[in-house]
């Protein structure tokens, strides 16, 4: 396997477009670098191919054309049995949360912990410390069902960051809580980052991209523009 | 807390050791469609055991019959009306006086007339004992385990006295012993079929917990879940499952089988012969709940491993 190299580019595309099926191309030409420990806000109308152009960093879809190469490794090439090993680097936060039904909030933000094989007495105190943070405190032991939008998001993201992955992709994590909860949210991202993990989140919040400053990749037409922004908060 | 506090306690310790027979991530118990499982597996390992038993002990009474047979001819003399009393004993003398000079022959005892009334009354009834019914007079041939002995020139030597024939067992026993084979090759097709059709029936059992649980097997997926994860869930909820129907199907199996044994010793017990397993047998039949968990087991994982072989 290549060596995860400190200076390549954790997430690279060239030329890449993305169809599905005999539909027209979602994203064209995409040509974009991330940088090890970068930190940006994707943006882009409802429809633009911000969860299409994730679902490519994490390894849910190959592209229909160009060069796709996550922490140095074409994902056309890599051999399928490779993959899971990348993947576990990678954090998501789905659009629509995609927790397990029948498991605890404990037992879901606990999952990526257990694929990776950690000792379970850490992962009780880690997912319950991390919970308690994001204001689960009380509601470690319930199912899905019984949390509403906000805490659904919140169990997601903690299940997203609970591995402290090299990556973290974050698809409008920030949709079902209110301003003050996003904001919180944000600043756990912002710790990953510090951490160096590498960022991206989708999101259509104007206000939270200004806030924070970062820079920000804008979907439009299939096409990405890199927007630098100065002076973060 | 602060957040930087919360990340410095995220930490992460490995262990690369697998954990095969760990927790389940998917909610397979709760599958409402899965209860039919053991049922499934039960009857097809009821069935399977049955035949295999049955095979098994027509084989043994079969070797046990042989075993009987071989190294023992019969000399039978022709039961003859116009022959009276005295004159039979003489041929039965006569020919005792051949066979028991014969080098090889060990023993040439007659059968008496009693024995051969109860041997033929389950299919003559209470007529067999009738003293005028002209019964052929038997003799048993006990011949020494190596003893090659010329037959041909055996009935020539007999053929002095009118009626004598010899019968060496040889076509009735090689008829048995192909019978027996038989037997047991049909009860090995028979357990084949019934493996295929379990083997299916698992196959569209687990599709249909994959599709089932689609949704969570994707997130695991993306979660950097091997295959074998996954699959291996659904392995050993049918190994459970499996597991029980086969052991209760053949437990039910073994009844019917002394069931079975017990009623023909009850009504008919001359007629029909003992069923009986030898030691050999008992091992293959208690094996089979093993290699059909096992083959359930193997199929659901090899249905699993395929479909998720289809994502990236
Ligand atoms: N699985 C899919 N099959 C077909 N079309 C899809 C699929 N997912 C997304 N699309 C289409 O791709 C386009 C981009 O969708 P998406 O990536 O979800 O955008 P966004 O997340 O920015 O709202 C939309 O026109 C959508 O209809
Ligand atoms: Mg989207």
């Amino acid at each position: 396997m290549q060596r995860d190299n400190d200076q390549q580019p954790v997430v690279q595309f060239e030329s890449v477009g993305l169809r599905y099926g005999v539909g027209p191309e979602v994203l064209r030409d995409i040509t974009l670098a991330l940088e090890p420990g970068s930190f940006h806000f994707l943006t882009g109308a409802s429809g633009a191919g911000k969860s299409s152009l994730l679902r490519l960093m994490y390894l849910a879809q190959l592209p229909t054309r160009g060069r796709l190469t996550v922490f140095g490794r074409n994902v056309a090439t890599t051999p399928r049995h490779e993959l899971p090993a990348l993947r576990r680097r990678i954090g998501v936060v789905f659009q629509d949360f995609r927790l397990l039904d029948h498991l605890s909030a404990v037992d879901n933000v606990a999952l990526p912990l257990r694929l990776a094989g950690a000792d379970e007495d850490q992962i009780r105190t880690h997912v319950v410390e991390l919970l308690t943070w994001v204001g689960l405190g009380d509601q470690l032991h319930s199912k899905p069902i019984t949390l509403s939008g906000g805490q659904k998001q919140r169990v997601a993201i903690a299940r997203a960051v609970i591995t402290r992955p090299r990556l973290l992709l974050a698809d409008e994590p920030t949709g079902n809580v209110d301003d003050q909860i996003a904001v919180r949210l944000l600043y756990l991202f912002e710790e990953l980052h510090k951490m160096g993990t590498t960022v991206v989140i989708a999101t259509h919040n104007a206000a939270l991209v200004s806030r924070f400053g970062y820079p920000e990749l804008r979907l439009e037409g299939g096409t990405l523009t890199r927007i630098e922004r100065r002076g973060a908060a | 807390m602060s957040s930087r506090r919360i990340m410095d306690v995220v930490r992460l310790r490995r262990r690369p050791r697998p954990r095969p027979w760990g927790r389940t991530d998917l909610a397979l118990t709760t599958d409402e469609g899965r209860a039919y499982l053991p049922w499934v597996i039960g009857i097809m390992s009821f069935l399977a055991a049955l035949a295999l038993a049955a095979a098994l002990a027509v084989s043994s009474t079969a070797n046990r019959w042989t075993a009987g047979l071989t190294g023992t001819w019969t000399v039978e003399i022709a039961a003859d009306a116009t022959v009276d009393d005295r004159n039979a004993t003489d041929r039965l003398a006569a020919v005792l006086d051949v066979l028991r000079n014969t080098p090889g022959v060990v023993q040439a005892e007659p059968v008496g007339r009693e024995q051969l009334t109860r041997m033929i009354e389950p299919w003559l009834g209470p007529g067999a004992s009738a003293p005028d019914l002209p019964l052929p007079q038997l003799v048993d041939v006990r011949l020494a385990p190596d003893a090659h002995i010329d037959r041909d020139a055996l009935a020539q030597r007999l053929a002095a006295v009118p009626g004598v024939t010899i019968d060496d067992h040889h076509g009735w026993v090689q008829r048995l012993v192909r019978l027996a084979d038989l037997a047991v090759l049909f009860a090995l097709v028979v357990v084949v079929l019934i493996g295929l059709a379990a083997s299916g029936t698992v196959v569209f059992a687990t599709r249909a917990g994959l599709a089932a649980h689609q949704d969570a097997i994707e997130i695991l997926h993306l979660m950097g879940a091997h295959d074998s994860h996954i699959a291996r869930q659904f392995a050993r909820m049918v190994l459970r499952r499996g597991a029980i129907g086969a052991v209760l199907g053949v437990i039910a199996a073994i009844a019917m089988f002394y069931a079975i044994a017990w009623a023909a010793r009850t009504i008919a017990p001359s007629i029909l012969p003992t069923l009986r397993l030898g030691a050999l047998d008992w091992v293959a039949i208690a094996a089979l709940p093993f290699a059909v968990s096992a083959v359930a087991a193997l199929t659901a994982w090899q249905t699993v491993m395929r479909a998720l072989r289809k994502m990236l």
